[in-house]
């Protein structure tokens, strides 16, 4: 039985999952807002990134100074293995509940 | 160049605990916010931003309410290792507080809150008498109304829902444990109760019903009363009563403290609860004499006519009816000219109209600006207090803060966020304003409860304006020590760590408090001046008004208010003349009308007032003739005058000769006599017209003056004199003379005291900031000191510095304070003549005064820099 998800905390994972390396809070939110097409505020963000790590999902590293954001460091998300298994049981029950629902109309 | 974040959200971010994340979050916020400029407009991102930083602010929300125990732990710690801070934070809240909800809720309650047996008394209006000049000019003060004044006002005054009228009275009843007790009583009209919302405690209230002239006679009695005199007998409806000539039946009990529409009246200390009236008669039963007057009571003085307001109706919708009554009254009095020959009056003042004003914050018969201007006194006192309080709060914390700023950079060193480090300070003041609050509170409710014995309404803590003291001074302490703290905070961490760190603001904040505390400790002292020079000046006014006058007893007698006609009252005066200075030690005696007796229109003081004295008046007073003579018994046409009326025709020498009308007889000024205490408003000797006249011709109620070595031990005969005229005849007020004119000042002392109290409070808050901020200088200083000890100075140098510090701070306040009080004092003094500018032991106090608190400010600091070790201190351990 996959670790339970809320709806977006399911969202930010997906979105950490699609942004691959480039997974921080800025790309994330912008990815779920123009995913679900639902304001999301960074605050919103980190918090699920923080509920997505403490389950062990996702795990953050600061990535090195730059020149841009003023030399300040970022902080990067990866979708963990456990975090994959996940997304991956999600999509398997959803389809096999649409399946079911097509083959009964 | 992007537009920079909304200030909003830059002061939200401020407050954010957002711990390691806290950098890259910043930046996220920053990118985010650049990134939707580009993609949708400022104002958006704008909008954006501040949503996306409240996000993060409600995020750590656990963390602000964990850890409270431990910060008051820590709290408490710091407040115990520096308790001379702790102790001036604690005075300062305590003082400033307790003094304004004290003096507040008392001045609350009783010129404006509701008062026993009232209901909605801002919706009264008290109608006044228009006093008038000389040349019929509004002088500005009011007074009572006459009868028909009174009955000249429409049944509803249009813009009202009715009237209450009260007049008071005098009674003499037998029905008491067979014992003659004196009463002191109202007549009231018939919706009086109705109007002012009164209900019974016992029994019901009296209604127009008993107001007819055929109705049983009706009266209701005061709680006092009830208690004293019936032992509270709840059976004590139904039951009879002698009143003067009436029998009546008791209806019903008053509310305790209920005073009807009479001024609050202030009793000597201990004198505990007194209702206005033992018993409250309606208006029916009062014998009715020419021009009005209560012919069984002392209503002479005018009575009381109280409107309550209709629902949406102000006091403009009030006085066009107002005006038409006056108007109706000039008529009848035109139409009814009246022969006076034995009225001994002088022109009288003339009616130039009735005039309506809050029942709440008046008092009748007083000029309405002196009066709000003496509370407006009293009442700033309080205030300057908590300003004292709430400055010296701020200095406090301001210095705490400072002081503190190597540990605030040690805890944000060591991993603590600046939320946290301002939430232990907010802690540690939360702490000793919630401790001052509680004291407060207690101490005041008892202050109140002492006050009751002396004002006699009941006396509550008004929670808004402890709400708003609590408010000003925990706010003003919270954000005092917050706002620094947060500024301490935000320096590097190393900097703040370095020897030294905060001197600089100290040394700036320094400055601030410095100004502030001249002006705390000139206002203090401004304000002691004056209350001495008030105390003083009120202490010295019977005597500079006129001499002393020892062994002379005055009584007033009263023979109207026991019926007697106008022969019985004529022999009354004779016997009196032919008893009394047949007395054991009586020299000789002297009588005279009541100052107010024949005053038809109330107790105007326009023109001057009427009195006829026998010739011997004023030496029994000791009153020197200033000009011209004192006539005889047998020139009814000559006036003598006292200096104040003959001030208004531009002195004594242009006022002999000038003929004022007195009644229907012209009269000629003969002679000008000294000012005496005939009636003393605030110190100014009221005019005065005297006619001499014979002992028989006194007429109406009168004083007798009994001067001799044995005029204390008169009294108990003079009673029995009186007895002997009449059964029920007794002195209304009785006492050697001295001693009923030192009474009349015994309010305005009690008010001076209060306020000199009050000034000592705030002088000794004012020596707490001065000690904090001596205290505060010294320590920013010692590395200076320790240079300058290094360098050779001695330590009596530095001390010193320290002295000359603290001189030049009370100095410049002692001087501006005396330079302030001079000028409050010049103008005090158009009210009050016997106050002196030049006195100089108000100063003198007010000097040492000031000399005692900077000594005591400077003794701890002092002791400090003495034991500087100039080795240490450039060691950096000091």
């Amino acid at each position: 039985m996959p670790e339970r998800l809320g709806e977006f905390e399911e969202f930010t994972l997906l979105a950490a999952r699609a942004l691959g390396a480039k997974a921080y809070g800025v790309p994330v939110q912008q990815f779920v807002e123009e995913a679900t097409g639902r304001k999301a505020s960074i605050g919103a963000i980190y918090a699920a990134l923080d509920r997505l790590e403490a389950k062990g999902f996702v795990r953050s590293v600061m990535s090195e100074a730059t020149a841009t954001r003023g030399g300040k460091r970022k902080r990067m998300f990866s979708v963990t293995a456990a975090g994959l298994r996940n997304v991956a049981e999600l999509r398997r029950v959803r389809e096999q509940i649409w399946q079911l629902i097509e083959e009964q109309s | 160049m992007p537009p920079r974040p909304p200030l909003l959200g830059r002061l939200l971010l401020r407050l954010a605990d957002l711990g390691d994340r806290r950098d890259d979050a910043l930046a996220d916020l920053q990118e985010l916010y650049e990134r939707r400029i580009a993609a949708v407009s400022v104002r958006q991102a704008r909008r954006r931003y501040v949503s996306d930083v409240w996000s993060l602010v409600g995020r750590p929300q656990r963390a602000w309410t964990s850890g409270l125990r431990s910060d008051a732990r820590d709290a408490g710690r710091a407040l115990r290792r520096t308790p001379a801070q702790t102790l001036s934070l604690f005075l300062c809240l305590f003082l400033g507080t307790t003094l304004t909800v004290v003096m507040f809720s008392v001045f609350n309650t009783v010129l404006a809150g509701e008062l026993p047996g009232i209901e909605d008394r801002v919706r009264l209006l008290r109608v006044t008498r228009i006093q008038a000049d000389l040349s019929g000019h509004d002088t500005g003060a009011r007074g009572s109304l006459s009868l028909d004044a009174y009955r000249a006002l429409p049944t509803r005054v249009p813009g009202t829902t009715g009237t209450a009228f009260q007049i008071e009275s005098v009674f003499k009843t037998a029905a008491i444990s067979g014992q003659p007790v004196r009463l002191r009583g109202q007549f009231v009209n018939g919706e009086f109760f109705t109007v002012l919302g009164t209900r019974a405690v016992l029994g019901r209230p009296l209604t127009p019903a008993d107001d007819r002239p055929a109705a049983m006679p009706a009266a209701m009695i005061g709680y006092d009363f009830w208690v004293r005199q019936l032992g509270a007998r709840q059976s004590v409806v139904g039951e009879t009563l002698g009143v003067g000539p009436h029998l009546v039946t008791i209806v019903g009990v008053l509310p305790r403290g209920f005073a009807g529409i009479s001024d609050i009246q202030i009793y000597d200390l201990g004198g505990g609860h007194r209702d206005a009236g033992d018993v409250w008669l309606p208006a029916s039963l009062a014998t009715w004499g020419r021009d009005g007057l209560v012919m069984n009571s002392s209503g002479a003085a005018g009575g009381k006519v109280v409107l309550r307001l209709a629902p949406a109706a102000t006091g403009d919708d009030v006085r066009p009816g107002l005006a038409r009554a006056v108007a109706a009254l000039a008529a009848s009095s035109q139409a009814q000219v009246r022969p006076q020959p034995d009225r001994q009056e002088m022109a009288r003042p003339r009616p130039v109209g009735l005039d309506v004003e809050p029942f709440a914050l008046t008092k009748e018969g007083t000029d309405s600006a002196e009066l709000l201007g003496g509370i407006s006194l009293v009442m700033a006192t309080p205030l300057l207090v908590l300003f004292i309080a709430c400055t010296n709060v701020a200095g406090v914390q301001f210095a705490n803060a400072l002081r503190r700023t190597p540990e605030l950079a040690t805890r944000i060193a060591v991993g603590a966020t600046r939320g946290q480090v301002v939430r232990l300070i907010a802690t540690e003041v939360g702490i000793v304003a919630l401790a001052a609050a509680c004291v407060s509170l207690f101490v005041s409710a008892q202050a109140l409860r002492l006050a009751e014995g002396v004002i006699p309404v009941a006396l509550s803590i008004d929670w808004r304006v402890f709400g708003f003291a609590a408010v000003i001074t925990c706010g003003v302490t919270i954000v005092a020590g917050v706002w620094p703290s947060w500024k301490a905070t935000g320096f590097r961490v190393l900097d703040g760590l370095r020897p030294g760190a905060g001197v600089g603001a100290t040394l700036r904040v320094s400055r601030l408090r410095r100004a502030t505390l001249a002006l705390q400790i000139a206002l203090s002292a401004a304000l002691l001046g004056v209350s001495l020079h008030l105390g003083r000046a009120l202490e010295a006014a019977p005597a500079a008004l006129a001499p002393p006058v020892p062994n002379v007893l005055t009584a007033t007698v009263r023979p109207l208010d026991v019926g007697m006609d106008d022969t019985e009252r004529a022999t009354a005066w004779l016997r009196l003349a032919d008893a009394l200075p047949a007395l054991p030690g009586i020299e000789f005696v002297a009588m005279g009308s009541s100052l107010f007796a024949q005053d038809n229109w109330g107790s105007g003081d326009a023109q001057g007032h009427a009195r006829s004295v026998t010739a011997n008046w004023f030496a029994a007073l000791d009153i020197t003739v200033k000009a011209g003579r004192i006539p005889t018994a047998d020139e009814p046409g000559a006036l003598v005058v006292n200096e104040a009326l003959a001030r208004r025709f531009g002195g004594a020498d242009v006022a002999l000769g000038r003929v004022l009308h007195a009644g229907t007889t012209p009269t000629t000024i003969v002679g000008v006599v000294a000012d005496s205490y005939e009636r003393v408003a605030w110190g100014r000797p009221t005019a005065v017209g005297y006619r001499i006249v014979r002992p028989a011709d006194t007429s109406l109620n009168g004083t007798v003056y009994l001067v001799g070595p044995g005029a204390e031990a008169a009294k108990k005969s003079v009673t029995s004199i009186l007895a002997g005229i009449h059964p029920q005849l007794s002195p209304w007020e009785m006492g050697l003379v001295d001693d009923v004119v030192n009474s009349r000042f015994v309010v305005g002392r009690l008010v001076a005291m209060a306020l000199s109290w009050m000034s000592v409070a705030a002088l000794a808050l004012a020596g707490v900031g001065l000690f904090g901020a001596i205290g505060l200088s010294a320590t920013a200083r010692t590395r200076e000191f320790g240079v300058r000890l290094a360098l050779g100075a001695g330590h009596r140098n530095i001390a010193g510095l320290v002295l000359r510090d603290v001189s030049i701070l009370a100095g410049a306040g002692l001087t501006l304070g005396v330079l302030l009080g001079t000028a409050a004092i010049s103008a005090l003094r158009t009210a009050l003549v016997t106050i002196s500018p030049g006195d100089p032991v108000p100063t003198l106090v007010v000097t040492g005064g000031v000399a005692l608190i900077a000594g005591c400010a400077v003794l701890a600091p002092l002791r400090r820099v003495l034991s500087i070790d100039p080795v240490a201190t450039l060691k950096g351990d000091n």
